[in-house]
């Protein structure tokens, strides 16, 4: 799975990354919402995580760009409200392993709904 | 915290009303009493008399003591000022009538008549409607009467106290009007002080609900990056004893945060409220925990009352319940229940379990940050029943906690 990373913290960007990578994901970082958009432009991704604060541009502008080229979206976000374009949020502080069950289940999500 | 302030601000206007009262009164009870004993002590000796005025008693100090008030003996000269001053008796104003025992024996008689403001037969009338029966007392509330026998005939002696009771009546209006001004001044004063008093309150409150919100705003992250790196190092080294360690206390403290943002602040304007029926969503409630309760060998009863219905926000109430059930988890030994039912126009929501805990009351389980030492699970930040009581406050409710016999119990009356 091809997988990018947007987050403001440059620590968690390095664990997770790593951890994607050991879990056999190819994975990506960025710290800034141009970034996530230029990234997004060069490259194609079967998920984004994405910071709720990402700084720079707005996380629902981003999350609008992502819907409209259908790419699965993770937001990481300290708010209780789930946010509505966002196809699965997770709440700070998280485990790990919550992590890679989202993720793998948007993932598998969008999978089912392009079969059907 | 408003309600507080203004619980606060009547039980200490209570508490300056009584105290004024009960001391005002004593005086007034006591200056009266006074004038009264006073007055009885004059119609005494006028009733030695037969009635009559007497005569005052011959001068006994010589022309050279009088201005020298040096010799006089204390008592006397403290007696200069009372009834039996030569200067009260001169001043008296009286009359005594006399009857006979039955109405054919003779006529109603004068015996002294030393009055300006009655009548003759205004005092006449006064005298007939007091002769019966020996007695003292205030009539017209100027007038001391005393009526006793002599001789085979009824004497009724009226004097005017009027002069001596207008002090008494001016104190008596000077409490009445300085006791509603004290209330009120002391009610001004108690509305300012309150404010600045509570204002404490409030803001270490404010300071506390900040304290939280920052906790877990800078935990938040710290412990996301420093489990995630733990699962690095774990799958690339394999666990071993310190990243097992460092895993167990990252859960540990990832729980705690969690219960921090989920539970710290409850906002009383956040609230959507609707009418609920509560007696379903506790037993619906109740079944759902069952299985829970029994993996932690605890028996759990319950014993709701049919149709209770409550406009409340259902999120909120829900919330409580499960707060309810996660202490009882917490804290019973092996058996819990949950109760449901109306008490007057409350709504009382039961929880109880067994414990070991002694007797008494145990409000300090709703202050945030509390745990109690027999906790089976110490995995808990102490915000749970804190969440609760915002809760029910919001919905104007109470709750409280206490533990008798070996039985713990925590109301909530909504």
């Amino acid at each position: 799975m091809n997988v990018l990373i947007a987050d403001p913290d440059r620590d968690f960007l390095m664990s997770y990354k790593t951890l994607l990578e050991l879990l056999e994901n190819t994975v990506q970082t960025v710290f800034d919402g141009t970034q996530v958009i230029s990234k997004l432009a060069a490259e194609k991704f079967d998920a984004v995580i994405l910071n709720e604060n990402i700084p720079r541009i707005k996380c629902r502008d981003i999350l609008k760009v992502l819907k409209d080229d259908k790419i699965p979206s993770l937001v990481i976000t300290s708010k209780k409200e789930k946010l509505e374009m966002a196809d699965d949020c997770i709440r700070l502080p998280f485990l790990p392993h919550e992590l890679t069950d989202k993720l793998e289940h948007i993932s598998q999500q969008r999978t089912v709904n392009k079969i059907g | 915290m408003d309600k507080v302030r203004k619980k606060f601000v009547w039980y200490a206007e209570l508490a300056v009303f009584i105290l004024l009262t009960v001391l005002l009164s004593v005086i007034n009870v006591i200056n009266f009493t006074m004038v009264s004993e006073d007055a009885d002590h004059m119609t005494e000796m006028i009733s030695m008399t037969s009635g009559k005025f007497f005569k005052p008693e011959p001068e006994q100090e010589n022309a050279e003591n009088t201005d020298n008030t040096e010799n006089i003996p204390r008592k006397k000269r403290f007696a200069e000022m009372g009834p039996d001053s030569p200067e009260m008796r001169a001043s008296l104003r009286f009359f005594t009538y006399s009857f006979p025992k039955k109405e054919k024996d003779g006529n109603p008689e004068l015996i002294e008549f030393r009055m300006s403001a009655l009548t003759q037969s205004e005092a006449y009338q006064l005298a007939k409607s007091l002769y019966k029966g020996n007695a003292t007392g205030w009539t017209n509330l100027t007038y001391r009467y005393r009526v006793y026998e002599k001789d085979d005939r009824i004497y009724v002696t009226v004097i005017d106290q009027g002069r001596e009771l207008l002090p008494s009546y001016r104190i008596l209006i000077i409490s009445a009007v300085g006791e509603v001004l004290v209330l009120l001044i002391s009610y001004l004063v108690l509305v300012k002080v309150g404010k600045s008093l509570f204002k404490q309150f409030d803001e270490a409150d404010r300071k506390q609900k900040a304290f939280i919100a920052n906790i877990e705003q800078d935990f938040k992250m710290p412990l996301t990056i420093i489990s995630a790196n733990t699962e690095v190092i774990e799958r690339k080294n394999g666990p071993d004893d310190q990243t097992k360690a460092i895993d167990k206390q990252v859960r540990k403290m990832t729980k705690l945060v969690k219960d921090l943002g989920a539970l710290a602040i409850f906002e009383e304007k956040d609230m959507t409220v609707s009418n609920i029926n509560l007696s379903d969503m506790l037993s619906q409630f109740v079944e759902s925990q069952k299985d829970i309760f029994e993996s932690k060998n605890i028996e759990l009863a319950s014993e709701i009352a049919p149709d209770i219905n409550l406009d409340c926000d259902e999120q909120a109430i829900k919330k409580v319940l499960s707060e309810l059930a996660e202490n009882a988890l917490r804290y019973s030994l092996t058996k819990a229940a949950f109760s449901l039912r109306k008490q007057g126009d409350r709504i009382i929501i039961q929880q109880t379990n067994d414990t070991d805990l002694p007797n008494g009351s145990i409000d300090q389980i709703f202050d945030r940050f509390t745990t109690l030492d027999n906790a089976k699970d110490k995995n808990t930040a102490g915000l749970g029943l804190s969440y609760v009581k915002d809760i029910v406050k919001a919905h104007n409710g109470r709750v409280s906690a206490k533990v008798a016999n070996g039985i713990f119990t925590l109301e909530t009356a909504l």
